[in-house]
């Protein structure tokens, strides 16, 4: 059974006395994140001849590569940032900037996992907005899905988690609601909350998709050997 | 450091290289929307319908005004709505010390044409500030009647402009073709000149009397502006306002621009001329805001592949510099 309260009072527990670099690595990927955004804008500024012919789509052809290697940046840091929490997790010790650089040499696959996750859902969100949130909560256990099992692939790591949030999607849904007051609070303090607010969520769900493989495992929807590798490498 | 964390570092630094980097190009990135890149870059959003600009700069500045594309009431290019709020805002700020309309344009509607002739004008008599003109590609037809709303015109040494003439729509008389094809076709209604233009009854003298009269009275407004403007005499005017279409070089040895130039060229005479030398320049362009459902339109449109149909037709509603009627 879903049992978000368990979930976040262990992620508390999780972070007790272990909280400096969690909220160190925040910052850091904040600002990362932020400075990447600003290269939306680059994408976004043309020439005075840019608005005929081909010169349109060379500018619209640079805004979009821009974008995707602003997504896969982003995946890139999310993943490093499961990997650091997956160890928090699992050890009783600290969190290193170690633990986030080991994440990060997992490079391919969270700029991979980041665009294949954006992609789908941009497509699902074509038909409404509603589907696109239903899938993007489908597509969610796909970070932890990757920081466990690094081999796996990503077009694996997206069918798993689609498995593992089968008939709980709600439960994720309202899971996500559930931290709603914690970010109010942090829109009070201008954001500073976030820093704190973000291992603790992140930590949260990393126990919910613990328990959902647990769950999956236990009802025959998927296996130990399901986590297996793909053996052809490939995306 | 193990091997898999000294991959991880270089991944960091490459990440931290593009962050910077991406945030130093944005800060001096060529723009032509509306947003100055400063504030921009630390992420201040400009909102409204129709890009309608919230933030203004806090020194003395000209104002890059772009009039690109057909001019209508809602382009992806043109907006008629975001240039009479953009005028309308310069107006009231204080910092706005003139206009350099940048025009690429080859015209359009007569009715949107004189609203932003009429609000550059207002502009120039509430403030007293200057307004110039320069014009890049082609500044034709009801792009130059814009213009004429300036002070001073100059263009770019392969630009072209002029096509000073008025279109009232056309007549296509289908009558003979459906008789030989055997349809018969009949309208009911009151009013002898009620079912004009249609393809299905023959244009009478009568109606194209009226045609003509109503793009001649466009055209005298037009030739009358010109005259004003260019402080020329109407007759003068007449003698080039055939519709022709002139180079920029023709166009400055008619009277009908000031000079050839570059555009820095302009804005250096801009300044010297209206002693505006402390004036930065700032870019005021209209950006087309993708919404869902024009996203999905575009998506749909592709798929049933009528989006080249869309393209031949726009081509063929205006492939040559106009100022007309829409109706």
């Amino acid at each position: 059974m879903f049992d978000r309260i368990t979930y976040k009072e262990t992620a508390r527990m999780q972070l007790r006395g272990r909280w400096a670099f969690p909220v160190v690595m925040t910052i850091i990927v904040l600002v990362l994140l932020s400075l990447i955004k600003t290269l939306n804008h680059l994408g976004g500024a043309r020439t005075e001849t840019a608005t005929a012919g081909s010169w349109y789509i060379v500018y619209r052809g640079s805004a979009l590569a821009i974008s995707l290697i602003g997504v896969a940046i982003a995946g890139i840091l999310r993943l490093a940032q499961t990997h650091v929490y997956l160890r928090l997790a699992r050890t009783e010790g600290k969190a290193t900037f170690d633990d986030f650089l080991h994440g990060l040499s997992f490079w391919l696959s969270g700029a991979l996992g980041g665009l294949w996750f954006v992609l789908w859902t941009f497509l699902w969100s074509l038909l409404f907005v509603i589907p696109g949130i239903v899938k993007a909560i489908a597509y969610s256990q796909m970070p932890f899905v990757l920081a466990e099992y690094p081999d796996i692939g990503v077009r694996k790591a997206m069918h798993i988690s689609k498995l593992l949030t089968r008939g709980h999607k709600g439960d994720l849904f309202v899971m996500r609601l559930s931290f709603l007051g914690w970010a109010i609070l942090c829109a009070l303090s201008c954001g500073i909350g976030t820093l704190w607010l973000a291992p603790y969520m992140n930590t949260s769900f990393l126990n919910a998709y613990f328990a959902l493989k647990n769950m999956a495992i236990a009802t025959n929807v998927l296996s130990p050997a399901d986590f297996a590798p793909r053996e052809d490498k490939t995306l | 450091m193990k091997r898999t964390n000294t991959s991880g570092l270089i991944v960091f630094i490459i990440i931290v290289i593009i962050a910077v980097a991406g945030a130093v190009l944005s800060l001096f990135s060529p723009r032509s929307d509306y947003a100055p890149a400063l504030p921009r870059a630390f992420g201040i959003s400009f909102g409204g319908a129709a890009g309608r600009k919230t933030f203004f700069p806090q020194s003395d500045y000209i104002a890059r005004l772009y009039i690109t594309g057909t001019i209508a009431e809602a382009t992806r290019t043109y907006n008629q709505e975001w240039l009479l709020d953009t005028i309308a805002a310069l107006k009231d700020d204080p910092h706005n010390t003139g206009i350099m309309l940048n025009l690429d344009t080859p015209g359009g509607s007569v009715y949107q044409s004189d609203e932003a002739y009429l609000a550059l004008l207002d502009y120039k008599e509430t403030t007293g500030r200057p307004v110039y003109a320069y014009i890049t590609q082609m500044s034709a037809s009801g792009g130059y009647y814009i213009s004429c709303a300036a002070d001073k015109i100059f263009g770019n040494r392969n630009g072209l402009t002029g096509s000073i003439g008025v279109i009232f729509g056309s007549s296509i008389d289908a009558t003979e073709l459906l008789k030989n094809i055997g349809i018969k076709t009949k309208t009911f209604h009151a009013g002898r000149n009620k079912t004009m233009l249609s393809f299905d009854e023959p244009l009478t003298e009568e109606q194209e009397a009226i045609m003509q009269a109503i793009a001649d009275e466009a055209y005298e407004q037009f030739v009358g502006i010109v005259a004003e403007s260019r402080n020329m005499t109407v007759e003068d005017v007449r003698t080039l306002a055939d519709g022709s279409i002139y180079t920029t070089t023709m166009a400055a040895r008619h009277g009908l621009i000031d000079g050839v130039c570059t555009f820095d060229e302009a804005i250096e005479r801009m300044k010297a001329d209206e002693s505006l030398e402390d004036s930065d320049i700032e870019e005021f362009s209209y950006e087309y805001k993708e919404t869902f459902s024009s996203l999905f339109g575009n998506i749909l449109s592709r798929t049933l592949g009528t989006d080249a149909l869309a393209k031949h037709l726009e081509r063929a509603a205006l492939s040559y510099p106009a100022y007309y009627f829409s109706w």
